[in-house]
């Protein structure tokens, strides 16, 4: 459908939205208050049409939480919060509420693992003690697993029906522990395999997967220099500069759905990530062990209580962190697409195109960015709009686009010509970074993707109706290696170990 | 004093009630603040802990703090 050789049209506008920033980071660390609370801080939201070999017809929903891990940070290392709720959510009518929402909650069991010392069981301060493997984790002192909930209608009072394992008829899933390193895991890569679960969702004939665990950090960006004033040169080489978290893991939510069971009417879906806490907690002062795991009977380091409250949310890239206000950055992750409308301003006027004009000199695009508006709250008619149109901000992809093949995938997307990448949903390899910022300064004002057939109007830029800047590819001089990506479920790498003992062993 | 704190509880919750989200999940409109004691506002969160309500809207409570001094203020949520 929509197959053209233009080259950046339509939906970077999503990307350009986002673009309204200087500094980009996915969503790392996007928010003042979020900053204290990394286990719920979502980072990175991917849904794209699976490119898996035989899995044609399938949508890969990621969803990433607690940045930028260091693979060596023990004895505790990268554990979910117990105490929150991970969701996806799907809005595949366009009313900008949720139709569909897989809800994830984990459960940490401490085993409480002693080594005797001197006549006495004395309890050991490491989550292993010991090798571990898929099939025997007697030397794990700590095991997460988790639940997968397939919830229809609105997220809290809607239809709840669990996910279960396709073959054993199980509700509860393993997650693997992280990589710690190769004396403690001796092959990561395959441990982990184990832990991606076929799986029968809720009135889908077809099985999905669902896999949970730290992963490479797929993000690509050059981070620091972004932030001090974009200390670069933003039109030079495309590689000339670091991926500065090419060091960094994190931890996945990975789904595999077939589309069939995920749209509506049309064949595009709206997708966004949020986690919420309980609203009340209380510090206890003298906290209690546990023998197995948190429960009423043994107060932990605090007590939580109250109804789940939102405090992520992430659906494109960089929204938050570039284009939403400091003074709105909390209310964003608070609040629902429904609502959006209060955050209307930081599309139509951008803050980033007048950053960079301060900053290079280049002259910003004229508002109302009606570019923006387009790919990032409505969808691109005829290519991403849903049936309905709210504006609202989500990632959207039409599943009815066929996937590229992995070694074909162009990495700046619908603007580099491949129709299948961001803004149409969003893959790894998309360079979201370089796709925003050039969208920000104007490269899809007045682009139409369908040409001369029906749909695919972008939008002005107040008055401009055709690209500004010369259609400049502005980027951040780090560029995605399609080699550091699987190309199988769930594609994200797999983590990068806190130490690399066997090769340095005697 | 067991009654005292159950029925203070109580009467915060009833308070809260009337502070929390609609039927549609929309926070509920601006309306004069309300002066809520904070221990006993966190105490009622904890005692209707729900997977399926709404959390209660704040930006209209003005909160009380007559237990900062009181480091046995939760210990009836901690025992």
């Amino acid at each position: 459908m929509l197959r053209r050789p233009v080259l950046l049209p339509a939906v970077c506008t999503a990307a350009a939205l986002l673009a309204s920033s200087t500094a980009l980071a996915s969503s790392h660390r996007e928010a003042p208050f979020i900053t204290g609370m990394p286990k719920v801080d979502g980072t990175d939201f991917y849904m794209f049409n699976s490119y898996e070999s035989g899995r044609d017809g399938y949508v890969t929903l990621i969803a990433n939480y607690l940045p930028l891990q260091d693979a060596y940070g023990g004895p505790n290392y990268f554990s979910l919060d117990d105490d929150a709720i991970y969701e996806i959510h799907i809005d595949n009518d366009g009313n900008a509420m949720e139709d569909i929402t897989f809800q994830f909650q984990f459960n940490t069991e401490r085993k409480n693992a002693t080594v005797n010392v001197g006549g006495t069981d004395v309890p050991v301060p490491l989550i292993n003690i010991g090798a571990i493997t898929a099939n025997d984790t007697s030397a794990q002192n700590v095991l997460e697993s988790y639940t997968v909930k397939m919830i229809t209608g609105d997220r809290r009072t809607g239809n709840v029906q669990s996910i279960t394992n396709a073959g054993s008829g199980e509700d509860t899933f393993a997650k693997p522990v992280d990589n710690i390193g190769t004396k403690s895991i001796a092959d990561y890569a395959t441990y982990a395999d184990n832990f991606i679960y076929d799986v029968t969702l809720p009135d889908c004939p077809m099985p999905g997967k669902v896999f949970v665990g730290q992963r490479q950090e797929g993000f690509v960006v050059n981070l620091g220099e972004v932030f001090d004033l974009v200390a670069l040169d933003p039109l030079g080489a495309r590689d000339s500069r670091n991926n500065i978290l090419d060091d960094k893991n994190v931890t996945s939510l990975a789904l595999e759905v077939p589309a069939d069971c995920l749209t509506g009417d049309n064949t595009v879906v709206g997708g966004w990530t949020t986690a919420s806490v309980r609203q009340a907690s209380v510090i206890n002062p003298a906290p209690q062990g546990s023998s197995t795991t948190a429960s009423t009977d043994a107060k932990g380091p605090a007590v939580k209580g109250g109804a789940y409250t939102q405090v992520s949310r992430l659906g494109s890239p960089l929204v938050n962190e570039v284009v939403i206000g400091l003074p709105d950055k909390d209310r964003f992750n608070a609040s629902e697409p429904k609502d959006d409308g209060q955050f209307a301003t930081y599309v139509t006027n951008p803050s980033l195109p007048a950053l960079v004009n301060v900053l290079f000199s280049v002259p910003a695009p004229e508002t109302p960015r009606n570019d923006l508006v387009t790919v990032f709250l409505t969808g691109v008619p005829g290519v991403t709009q849903l049936p309905t149109v709210t504006p609202s901000e989500m990632l959207r992809l039409n599943t009815g686009i066929p996937a590229t093949a992995a070694g074909a995938q162009v990495d700046l997307g619908v603007a580099g010509g491949d129709f299948a990448g961001f803004p149409n949903g969003r893959r790894p390899v998309d360079d979201v970074v370089d796709i925003a910022l050039t969208a920000a300064e104007g490269f899809l004002c007045g682009a139409d993707v369908n040409g001369a057939d029906p749909g695919g109007e972008i939008g002005n830029c107040g008055t401009q109706d055709s690209q500004v800047n010369g259609g400049a590819i502005v980027n951040d001089g780090a560029l995605p290696d399609p080699a550091a990506y699987l190309t199988t479920f769930p594609y994200l790498n797999t983590p990068l170990p806190g130490a690399d003992n066997v090769a340095a062993a005697p | 004093m067991r009654l005292l704190l159950a029925t203070t509880v109580s009467l915060a919750t009833l308070g809260l009630v009337a502070c929390g989200g609609d039927d549609d999940n929309d926070p509920p409109p601006p309306r004069a603040q309300a002066t809520v004691d904070y221990t006993a506002f966190v105490k009622t969160q904890l005692a209707t802990t729900s997977d399926t309500t709404d959390p209660v809207s704040v930006n209209n409570l003005r909160f009380r703090n007559q237990t900062n001094s009181n480091e046995d203020a939760y210990n009836s949520v901690l025992d």
